[in-house]
């Protein structure tokens, strides 16, 4: 038997106490072992991490975070809720780390906060949640979040939340109720996210900040899949320039979080490298072992899971 | 050198002289190539065919169809349309089938000329452009159509068309003046192709009707990558089939305007070779990328007879 390989999750959630007391209600309810996992940044947490092999989370707010609060209680709260998920990995250095949650309906508050988490606190970048009060981030308000990602060397996550609700009305109301999860995992979250992804690349935020870097969980949302067809659609604009298949490659990391598939891990392979694929589970949305269990039989050499469980996090995130 | 192996393509467009003159703004096709190509079903398209290896075109008129028109101006229309497409066919036998236009608008009437055109005309099955004036095709009202098909042992063939408006509006709309493929085949007709896909098996028509099979152009829209995370999202709520079996056993996938290996592999993991139908998507794409691609493909040489004829003799029950 070989050595326990040392994994790095990073799409791994929990809940602050008062960050959690201003958004009730703009997320669906989780069922109480979900919400008992995000509350414990303790004893229960490191003993589902140990069982699954789990060596360190890197720790973020779950969905919706700050991104639906008006920008005096986002920036009010930001900091608090940063301080605190700071001594959370202090208490466990060895094993967390964190991405910082900022107030992005206020673009310059949230550039200063990630810059505070990443030079005082040594957070390894930002995670943020869905769309801001309706907006998508490539907007340009938001572009100074990026500036500052680029100049500080650190990744912005974007995760999803429940979607628009005009695009829930005119695509997913008709299920919602017997299939709560065609808002969510199943569907909803990946399309909004792709969507976020690929209009990135369209708003030219790459060639403003050509050092940026962007993670995307749940195997890319699926943008891997598709760069053949996208790139194709979108060449057919006659926009000239980069192709979307170059810009993607270059800007985005992806990770397995929620998304266990060796034939979808592959086709991601094949298209992006390894290296810019990075193991995660997306606690506690997801159980820890089911994901530490799939990595064993990846068909993959050794220094690719490497890569995979732990190399690619240690770079980007120089942990 | 081997023979050149018999070619089958079948998400092939076509206009209809007098279907073409109801598409209007986001429907209307502006490129005057593309435009010259729909109108011909004669020389051009047999010599372009010739010029790719391709055998045999199964036909179908280009999106929106009749989906956007009312039950009044639809029904009559599909008659005569299926009836000057019935004489394309018969002018080259051996070289075109057909999937007919149906007036969706009036589901009875539609599933009557789903019958009428396989019955009389000898069509091989129907295709249907996007929503049908706002709705999706699992709607209860539209499965007299599927009830049809079933009975008749023909497969639907679910194709895009431009995305509901509410969802371009909350989308798409910043970048569809510098980028209208975001709307199209670079991103806008994936999502919402899709899902209908998922809708289709949440709404349990493939209970009703258990022998029903759906056709997906474009690499089923992406599903086949996205299997394992769907199926995981419902999982509890699906009622015991998974997702994942209910696609694989009702859904058919074709390559048009997809020609990409690690998608391809990824669907041929997740589905088998024997669901999955070689197309072009001609004329907005052209055959030669799509022929000389199959050349290549890292598939055994039963496999890709399966691919580029077999699979499609036998599901259209082609001679």
């Amino acid at each position: 038997m070989a050595t326990k390989p040392y994994i790095i999750a990073l799409e791994e959630h929990y809940f602050d106490p008062e960050v959690k007391r201003h958004t009730v209600g703009q997320e669906p309810t989780n069922a109480p072992r979900i919400v008992e996992r995000l509350d414990d940044v303790g004893e229960l947490r490191l003993r589902e991490m140990d069982e699954a092999g789990i060596d360190m989370q890197v720790l973020s707010h779950a969905n919706p975070g700050l991104q639906k609060l008006d920008a005096d209680t986002a920036v009010r709260l930001a900091r608090g809720a940063n301080d605190r998920l700071y001594e959370t990995v202090r208490a466990h250095p060895d094993r967390f780390a964190a991405f910082a949650a900022i107030p992005t309906p206020e673009p310059k508050a949230a550039a200063d906060e990630l810059e505070r988490t990443v030079t005082k606190l040594g957070f390894k970048g930002a995670l943020v949640n869905g769309l801001t009060n309706g907006l998508f981030l490539d907007d340009k308000r938001f572009w100074p979040i990026f500036e500052r990602a680029q100049a500080l060397d650190v990744p912005l996550y974007m995760h999803p939340a429940l979607p628009h609700p005009a695009v829930v009305e005119a695509y997913y109301k008709d299920y919602v109720e017997q299939y709560p999860s065609l808002l969510r995992a199943a569907w909803g979250f990946t399309v909004e996210t792709a969507t976020q992804g690929l209009r990135l690349v369209l708003s030219g935020v790459f060639d403003a900040y050509p050092r940026l870097k962007i993670i995307l969980g749940h195997m890319g949302e699926g943008l891997p899949f598709y760069l053949w067809r996208i790139s194709m659609g979108l060449a057919r604009d006659g926009r000239g320039g980069k192709s979307f298949r170059d810009v993607f490659c270059e800007h985005f990391y992806i990770t397995t979080s929620g998304f266990f598939s060796d034939p979808a891990l592959l086709c991601c392979m094949m298209e992006m490298g390894i290296d810019r694929i990075l193991f995660s589970v997306d606690y506690p949305f997801v159980d820890n072992p089911p994901g530490t269990k799939w990595t064993e039989t990846l068909p993959i050499c050794a220094e690719d899971k490497e890569k995979l469980l732990n190399g690619n996090a240690k770079r980007l995130l120089k942990i | 050198m081997a023979t050149r192996p018999y070619v089958i393509a079948l998400e092939e467009h076509y206009y209809d002289p007098e279907v073409k003159r109801h598409a209007s703004g986001l429907d209307a096709i502006a490129a005057p190539a593309t435009v010259q190509r729909l109108d011909d079903l004669g020389e051009l398209r047999l010599r372009e065919m010739d010029e790719a290896g391709i055998d045999l075109q199964v036909l179908s008129h280009s999106m929106p169809g009749l989906q956007k028109l009312d039950g009044e101006t639809a029904v009559p229309l599909a008659r005569r349309a299926n009836d000057r497409l019935n004489e394309a066919v018969r002018a080259h036998p051996n070289r075109f089938a057909a999937f007919a236009a149906l007036p969706t608008a009036d589901p009875k009437a539609a599933a009557d000329e789903l019958e009428r055109t396989v019955a009389k005309l000898g069509f091989k099955g129907a295709m249907v452009n996007g929503l049908t004036n706002g709705l999706f095709l699992d709607d209860k009202r539209f499965w007299p159509i599927f009830e049809r098909a079933q009975a008749l042992d023909v497969p639907i063939y679910l194709h895009p068309a431009i995305p509901h408006p509410d969802v371009i509006e909350a989308y798409y709309k910043d970048y569809v003046e510098k980028h209208p493929g975001i709307l199209r085949a670079g991103w806008g007709f994936t999502v919402e192709t899709a899902t209908q896909g998922i809708r289709l098996v949440l709404s349990g028509v493939f209970d009703a009707y258990p022998r029903l099979k759906v056709i997906m152009g474009h690499l089923g829209e992406g599903l086949p990558f996205y299997l394992w995370r769907i199926s995981h999202g419902l999982r509890g709520s699906d009622g015991g089939k998974s997702f994942r079996d209910v696609f694989c056993e009702h859904f058919y996938v074709t390559t048009s305007g997809f020609f990409s290996d690690p998608a391809l592999l990824c669907c041929v993991m997740e589905m088998g070779i024997d669901r999955i139908l070689f197309s072009v998507d001609y004329p907005f794409v052209d055959n030669p990328p799509a022929t000389k691609w199959t050349e290549t493909l890292p598939l055994c040489a039963e496999d890709k007879e399966k691919l580029l004829s077999g699979n499609a003799r036998r599901l259209l029950k082609l001679e």
